[in-house]
């Protein structure tokens, strides 16, 4: 069974990547052809966005997977360069972007047309934030991702939890950017931070219930040690996510978001460490307390953590 | 109020218990160890030129002699062989880096990659494997750049194509002959990465006036095309007949916008409908095979 799912991996993967190169070739024919007539490009863009959703949503044929796919992104790309040259207004190109995200998983049952949509209002969240340079947003913008990702895995829409989990990370991986000094932005990384940490207490409550620990002092000791572990790297919101990814995915048995989240977050780590203003006898020093730190931990809930292990 | 949960199966605590074990463990070994690294950065400039070399080559030596000695259980093993391994890159970078010996890339890739051959051989470590054959292509193609007879960038691809497509078949053989753990992930790996030569070979070749190295691309590529189907469909292996026609589809519309003489819009037209085209034909196939072999309509 497993081999045939991983077979079939092979036709989606096809799929995909004809669909994607289709649509660049397709998307390069247009912008040749209708380069000059915004209006035309966003109309032929509506009309087709409109066609595809009426196949996707009426056709149950893999064969018109991957070019649904690509009529989808050719058509946003239409949509959007037609949008810009007519208003000639980044926010009200991004908000009609945001509203067709929205629009397109009302009719798609499909996955990939589903995972399109959320990276695309997620990326239209933070074009919003930076085209009216509001950048303490961005502070705000990341707890949500992850209460989103959070809640898809947890509860309902698990056909979004990819698509929130990849937005997730790639905020993360910009909050982790030491060159980006706008005003509003820096200082206040601590405010990510926190708040995430708050969606991970909410985690924790889940992981709690589900378990069914019962006693007051292991519930106390799980929240302690992962919020202070969060605590520790509270100026480091690329970290924080990192820990709430592995936490969430551990929990869920998402074997995708545990990998990505674990590659994540050993570049966060070492995105930080690098970025640090210290010496490296001084980074040392830390790091090897660090070290220390967590092989106490380890040396004093050994024989607990044995004891759980072989029941 | 509860919110409806789908449901879902959980971690349990035993695997929760595990992974804390587990983590706590690794990363207070990992933290202490690049530490200790770091440590020695810092001190690095500092240190006589004996004393680099001498760490450098104690954590290959002492690992290795401990695994002779205290006979760790198998996958602890082909670790260390595989840390060995990189951290000879590391030693011969670091003797360049002292004596600045004035090599070029490709003399150190060459030693690197010959005295790991041997535990290459020995270590039955499908990543240590991978590593190795890393380091062949890195190295053949720092030998055509730097040293050897200047040949294009096909016949480079085409050499590389070779190369990956004889470790394919070995490890193929070797999994059938039950000769070594060969893992399907590295089989697939080096299909994969066979293909992506020989379709970037017969692409560029195509744009690159037809040089000599074309036509042998060309031969290659029909007994590769050929072969390869052949065997798809004797082992019911849908991932091979996916690769070989995406790689056909990919080769065919660089052959068109060749024959068209650039990029124009009619080219673009034709090449992006050609694909649906191809696509929707391969995908409609490859469900029926996939469900006369496997009973699924995947």
């Amino acid at each position: 069974m497993e081999s045939v799912h991983k077979e079939s991996l092979g036709i989606k993967l096809l799929s995909i990547s004809g669909g994607i190169l289709a649509s660049m070739f397709f998307i390069g024919f247009l912008f040749m052809t209708v380069f000059d007539s915004p209006k035309v490009m966003g109309f032929l863009g509506l009309f087709i966005l409109a066609g595809t959703l009426v196949v996707d949503r009426t056709s149950t044929s893999r064969v018109l997977d991957g070019a649904c796919i690509g009529a989808t992104l050719a058509a946003i790309t239409m949509i959007g360069a037609g949008l810009g040259n007519t208003t000639k207004s980044d926010n009200i190109t991004t908000l009609f972007l945001l509203g067709f995200a929205i629009i397109i998983p009302m009719f798609s049952r499909g996955y990939m047309l589903n995972l399109i949509a959320v990276l695309l209002f997620n990326g239209c969240l933070f074009a919003l934030i930076t085209i009216n340079k509001q950048f303490s947003l961005v502070h705000l913008l990341a707890p949500l991702l992850a209460a989103a990702y959070t809640y898809t895995s947890l509860y309902k829409f698990r056909i979004w939890r990819i698509g929130f989990l990849i937005s997730f990370i790639a905020l993360l991986g910009f909050l982790g950017i030491e060159s980006f000094n706008k005003p509003g932005y820096v200082g206040f990384e601590w405010l990510s931070s926190i708040l995430i940490m708050v969606v991970a207490a909410f985690i924790l409550n889940h992981i709690i219930r589900t378990l069914q620990i019962e006693s007051q002092q292991s519930k106390v000791l799980i929240y302690a040690m992962t919020l202070l572990l969060m605590l520790l790297s509270a100026f480091a919101p690329a970290i924080c996510g990192g820990l709430l990814i592995l936490l969430l995915s551990f929990h869920t048995n998402h074997r995708f978001g545990l990998i990505i989240g674990f590659i994540a977050l050993i570049y966060f780590v070492g995105q930080y460490y690098y970025n640090l203003h210290f010496s490296l006898l001084i980074k040392s020093a830390i790091m090897v307390a660090t070290g220390v730190l967590f092989l106490t931990a380890w040396f004093i809930f050994k024989n607990t953590l044995k004891r759980y292990e072989q029941n | 109020m509860d919110i409806p949960e789908i449901k879902n199966e959980y971690a349990e605590k035993a695997l929760w218990a595990k992974a804390i074990d587990w983590a706590l463990l690794g990363i207070g070994v990992t933290f202490s160890v690049i530490g200790i690294i770091f440590f020695f950065a810092y001190n690095w400039a500092d240190l006589h030129p004996f004393a680099k070399l001498g760490i450098m080559q104690a954590l290959i030596i002492l690992p290795v002699v401990g695994i002779l000695i205290f006979k760790p259980v198998e996958l602890v093993r082909r670790l260390i062989l595989m840390g060995a391994s990189l951290l000879v890159g590391v030693l011969f970078a670091t003797f360049g880096q002292i004596y600045q010996t004035g090599a070029n890339a490709y003399d150190f890739f060459l030693a690197w990659t010959v005295f790991i051959a041997l535990w290459t051989m020995i270590s039955n470590f499908a990543p240590l494997w991978l590593i190795f054959l890393t380091l062949v292509n890195v190295t053949i193609v720092l030998y055509i750049q730097q040293v050897g007879a200047e040949l294009s960038f096909t016949a480079t691809t085409v050499i590389l194509f070779v190369v990956n497509t004889a470790a394919g078949l070995l490890f193929k053989y070797m999994q059938i002959r039950n000769l070594a753990d060969v893992p399907n992930w590295i089989v697939k790996l080096t299909a994969l990465a066979a293909t992506t030569f020989l379709t970037t070979a017969l692409s560029t070749g195509i744009f690159d006036h037809y040089k000599p190295a074309f036509y042998v691309a060309l031969v290659l590529s029909l007994i590769t095309y050929i072969a390869g189907t052949l065997y798809a469909f004797k082992s019911k292996s849908l991932y091979l007949l996916c690769l070989l026609y995406l790689s056909a589809i990919i080769v065919v519309a660089s052959a068109i916008i060749r024959i068209t003489d650039g990029v124009s819009e009619g080219t673009l037209l034709l090449v992006s409908l050609f694909i649906i085209l191809s696509i929707t034909f391969a995908i409609s196939q490859l469900i029926k095979l996939n469900k006369s072999w496997n009973g699924i309509s995947a």
